[in-house]
């Protein structure tokens, strides 16, 4: 058996020379093993493979890598330099694969491939060349290549690899079937050269019915040639980003029928971020971005994002059957001058305001009950947000008018907090509480309140209630406890594109929450403190680890914490306008989250930007304001 | 940092978005005015080839951000003979990024490169230099090239600056197997190389002058070899920056006459150097910040007698010889041998020569952000070092991005290590 992780490993040389194959491509708990012998900043899926290696998964098989990339060559060293792991492996064999793929490149390469077989064979005398089982395998794989090609509507995982257990998460979530077109995807090769099957045998595929024509008076190509043909069709894939030219990457993003992707990338493999960035300025589909890093993988944070996009290729859906409807008719000239994306929802919403009624406190003290919120409402509406730190709750009137609100501790339990902050809302709007008519959840909890009668992704949910305080907002920032997020809005509050934070905290409440704690101080003292400063100091904005380790540098200094504080409102709006600009998010901006209550982090954000933040009275609620109104139209 | 230098980089900062042109004007100026004062006014703490080499560098540099057009960019390892006989100046990330991050100017276009898709974890030089590119701070140059050779970064920065600045952009992929097939092969894409560059130039490569270039290449390098004999005997406190110009010159440079000068300069100042002195002494892996000061309270200065760095294994990567009358062959060779191609063990093994070279008590591997060629072979080559008797500490920083390398940290490691060296020798 094999251990191979590449897709230009030459797999129909190496199962017609008898070798089974192996791709080492699930997650794992941690990576005990390889970060005692790689450094912490190598790309994943390359510590990955030697945790793999380590935790002897590997042990007997033959080790067959390719020249990828630093991270790559690296693994291969550590493996050749620790005999216990070298000694492992049945052999081991490390390929040079060039960046070009014509010319003398292809003859580097068909080298390679001799090389690798020679040395195979050395290593495993009693196996042999299988030629026709090599031209059925390779035909096999360049005919489901042309199959792909002529399919219906997919969605592409693109990008760097993906593990199985994400793949199979995308699978079950995505409306559509979808397609690895990764580094680590579907193999995509050109069909093998019709003189490699002059004086094929009978047993072998290719024959007249594949349209392959064969002459036994043809002298067959000798196996170097036929390799040598191998090495042309391997180089000339789909490429990854590493190889040289990448043109045909772009050209497959333009197929019709590819309706969505999912751009992935892995921590620390720096191949796939210009390619994203562009696709994002260039491509008219739904894209949702995922960072992995190849452990298991927080639930709620990648549900949240795959519910979110298969929301937006719905109305991506609606959006192409509402332009079919137009182009039919031809009567709605002004619909049909708008942006593409999601104009069926900008008839079937109805128009909701927020009116910004005044908050009633929460009524544990409540006396006096001779009027409630809601008197005049004819029907109620709830929205719950329930997040990592706080659960809010919005109960709203049919016209969006907020009607009642509470806020509390997530704590432990998301479904508890829920009921907790329902239960408060439900005093607030006293007897009125009976109009109540429909429930909707968000946030990383909603899964686990049961009493909610739907759902939708804080995203939705942010951008709609944004929508309704601010209708001149075209990009909702929200800092949340453990989340950030940028979502761009169109003109009808529709979301056009969004981003969020990766696993990492640095840039959320939760990292300014830490950085408090380590100055010994609450987050409200904070926020006055930002505004004092003196001396313009600069912290890290890249870890919240190494930003920690800063801020206690800056104390032991006797740096004044006004400063120190400063500096770590900049190093946040530093990290979230990035991701702004990553989006393309263009002013008016609106700022929403518990965060945009801090005066420093706004006021850094806002020279960042270069521009205002609109700030409602209720950042922290607009996610549940956003839910409720959902419920109020009816829509999940 | 000074807080002149301090103010004058939040100017040029200012300037980014406003004014692109207006703070490329400003940094020119500032490294034209860096260059005169290192040729009239030389500081009397530098050596004589420190302040040759920085006023042509601080020249070469002001020039290529005043007018690019007829220059190249390349990456570190590029061969620079065929640039030099066609009078096109170059320079390199590496080149580029610490002179930037010295003028503290550094964050604007690392934020600007990572605004348009580089990734965090991406290497600093290259961030600098593509948020340049992407500010338009950095023009359009008449062409860039790069090389396989070293890291995966030139791969993706390079084919980045061909779409921003839509100039020729050529690949001279170097084979992992070292040996003469690799050589032949790398040779040809030279040739290549050379005939793109005289269309960017505007004029033919001259074979003779091309020869001369080489000849004078085989002259520096015969130079380094005789100053790597000489430099483990003297004591030489100042080394950050001397190495790094080393590591420039030794690849941007050759070719070029004032490399050439700079090595015969290199010569006479290690001849003239006090005796090897009783501190530590230690060898470098990697690049160099010598932008940060706690380094170089550590690492160097006249009152400093406790830890030395003799040499930066990146400088002396490829000494190889040189003839004339095969110049694509003597170039593509020294590129297939240079210590940082192949498997890691290649880099292992040149590194622990030229330790054993110098007489060094310790080695040091700096570990540049975002650099997985030399993170990933890091404890691979601690153990190998160690193993040989050589104490080696693994230090992570940023040779070019003050935002991200805490000194803290930074400052207890080396000194812990340097407190390792002086028990060590005292046993």
């Amino acid at each position: 058996m094999i251990t191979y992780f590449c897709k230009y490993t030459p797999l129909e040389l190496m199962a017609a020379l008898g070798a089974s194959l192996d791709e080492p491509n699930r997650e794992t708990a941690d990576f005990r093993h390889a970060d005692a012998m790689l450094h912490t900043s190598i790309c994943t899926h390359a510590k990955l493979l030697l945790e793999e290696c380590s935790a002897g998964s590997t042990a007997g098989t033959d080790l067959v890598l390719t020249n990828c990339c630093d991270s790559i060559r690296r693994v291969y060293d550590v493996v050749s330099a620790d005999p216990a792991l070298s000694e492992g492996f049945s052999s081991k064999f490390m390929m040079d694969l060039p960046h070009e793929n014509f010319g003398h490149a292809v003859e580097l390469w068909k080298k390679e491939l001799i090389r690798l077989r020679d040395s195979y064979l050395a290593a495993h005398p009693d196996h042999h060349f299988d030629r026709a089982a090599f031209l059925n395998d390779w035909k096999r794989q360049a005919d489901t290549w042309e199959l792909f090609r002529e399919r219906g509507p997919f969605i592409a995982i693109f990008g760097a690899r993906v593990s199985n257990e994400l793949r199979a998460k995308i699978r079950n979530s995505a409306p559509y079937p979808v397609i690895d077109l990764t580094c680590g995807g579907l193999r995509s090769l050109p069909q093998p050269p019709k003189e490699a099957f002059a004086g094929s045998c009978e047993n072998c595929s290719g024959n007249a019915s594949d349209g392959v024509s064969f002459s036994s008076s043809t002298l067959p190509m000798s196996d170097d040639d036929l390799l040598g043909a191998y090495a042309e069709a391997l180089l000339h894939q789909l490429p990854c980003t590493r190889m040289e030219d990448v043109s045909e990457r772009a050209a497959i993003l333009s197929m019709k029928s590819m309706v969505g992707i999912v751009y992935h990338s892995v921590k620390f493999c720096d191949y796939y971020a210009f390619e994203y960035a562009d696709i994002r300025r260039t491509v008219n589909i739904p894209i949702l971005k995922l960072e992995t890093d190849y452990t298991t993988q927080s639930e709620g944070q990648l549900e949240t994002r795959l519910a979110a996009f298969a929301e937006s290729l719905a109305a991506a859906e609606s959006s192409r059957n509402a332009d079919t409807a137009a182009d039919a008719c031809r009567s709605d000239s002004a619909a049909a001058s708008l942006p593409g994306k999601q104009k069926a929802e900008k008839t079937a919403r109805k128009k909701v305001t927020v009116s910004g009624a005044k908050l009633r406190k929460p009524s544990g003290s409540r006396t006096d009950t001779s009027s409630f919120s809601g008197d005049q409402a004819e029907a109620i509406y709830i929205g719950i947000d329930s997040g990592s730190t706080s659960t809010n709750i919005a109960a709203i009137a049919p016209d969006g008018t907020l009607l009642a609100s509470a806020i509390v501790r997530t704590g432990a339990r998301a479904g508890a907090a829920a009921q907790r902050a329902y239960d408060d809302v439900k005093v607030q709007l006293g007897r009125n509480a009976s109009k109540i008519k429909r429930i909707i959840a968000t946030g990383y909890g909603r899964d686990f309140i049961s009493f909610a009668d739907g759902t939708r992704t804080e995203i939705s949910c942010h951008a709609r209630g944004a929508h309704a305080a601010n209708p001149e907002a075209r990009c909702v920032i929200d800092i949340g406890g453990q989340d950030s997020k940028v979502i761009c809005l169109d003109e009808d509050g529709n979301v056009v594109n969004f981003v969020m934070n990766d696993k990492c905290a640095a840039g959320t409440g939760r990292f300014l929450e830490m950085m408090a704690h380590t100055l010994e101080t609450d987050l409200s003292s904070m926020s006055r403190l930002g505004l004092q400063w003196k001396k313009d100091l600069t912290i890290s904005s890249t870890c919240t680890v190494f930003a920690e380790s800063e801020v206690v540098s800056l104390i032991a200094e006797n740096t004044d914490p006004s400063d120190i504080v400063h500096a770590l409102n900049k190093a946040v709006a530093g990290r979230t306008a990035g991701m702004v600009k990553r989006v393309h998010g263009e002013k008016p901006f609106m700022m929403t989250g518990g965060v945009a209550r801090n005066l420093g982090v706004a006021g850094e954000l806002e020279k960042k930007l270069g521009a205002s933040l609109a700030i409602s009275e209720h950042p922290d609620l607009i996610g549940a304001i956003g839910a409720a109104l959902f419920a109020a139209s009816g829509q999940q | 940092m000074n807080e002149r230098i301090e103010k004058l980089g939040a100017a040029i900062s200012a300037q980014t978005d406003k004014n692109p042109d207006r703070a490329a004007q400003m940094l020119s100026l500032t490294y034209r005015a860096l260059g005169t004062g290192a040729k009239h006014f030389p500081p009397k703490k530098l050596t004589a080839s420190r302040s040759y080499l920085q006023a042509y560098t601080a020249d070469l540099l002001a020039g290529m951000l005043r007018d690019p057009s007829h220059s190249a960019v390349v990456n570190i390892f590029m061969p620079s003979e065929i640039f030099s006989a066609l009078d096109m100046p170059i320079t390199a990330p590496e080149a580029l990024a610490a002179y930037v991050v010295n003028t503290a100017c550094e964050r604007v276009f690392i934020e600007k490169a990572e605004e348009q898709g580089a990734p965090e974890t991406y290497c600093s030089y290259h961030k600098v230099l593509t948020g340049m590119a992407e500010a338009g701070v950095m023009k359009a140059p008449a062409m860039i090239a790069n090389t396989a050779l070293a890291c995966d970064a030139n791969q993706l920065s390079f084919r980045r600056l061909a779409e921003l600045w839509k100039v020729p952009h050529v690949l001279i992929d170097v084979p992992l197997h070292v040996d003469e097939d690799a050589v032949d092969y790398v040779a040809a894409e030279l040739r290549g190389l050379a005939h793109v560059a005289e269309e960017c130039a505007g004029k033919k490569l001259d074979p003779d002058r091309l020869r001369q270039c080489v000849a004078r290449s085989d002259a520096q390098l015969r130079n380094y070899r005789k100053y790597l004999q000489r430099r483990p005997s003297v004591h030489l406190p100042e080394a950050l920056t001397p190495e790094l110009l080393n590591a420039v010159c030794n690849h941007l440079y050759l070719g070029t006459e004032e490399g050439l000068n700079y090595s015969r300069l290199l010569l006479e100042d290690v001849a003239k150097a006090p005796a090897r002195g009783p501190e530590r002494h230690i060898l470098w892996m990697h690049v160099l910040p010598n932008w940060q000061t706690s380094v170089k309270e550590i690492f160097q200065g006249e009152d400093n007698h406790r830890v030395e760095i003799v040499g930066c294994d990146l400088a002396y990567s490829s000494l190889t010889r040189m003839d004339p009358d095969k110049p694509y062959e003597s170039m593509a060779r020294r590129l297939v041998y240079d210590s940082f191609n192949g498997p890691g063990s290649r880099r292992i093994e040149a590194t622990l020569q030229l330790a054993r070279k110098m007489k060094v008590d310790g080695i040091l591997i700096f570990c540049q952000w975002g650099c997985k060629q030399t993170q990933g072979l890091a404890y691979t080559a601690k153990r190998a070092f160690e193993a040989e008797g050589f104490p080696t500490l693994v230090l992570d920083g940023d040779a070019c991005d003050r935002t991200n390398s805490g000194s803290g940290q930074l400052v207890t490691r080396a000194n812990a290590f340097v407190e390792q060296l002086e028990a060590a020798a005292l046993h």
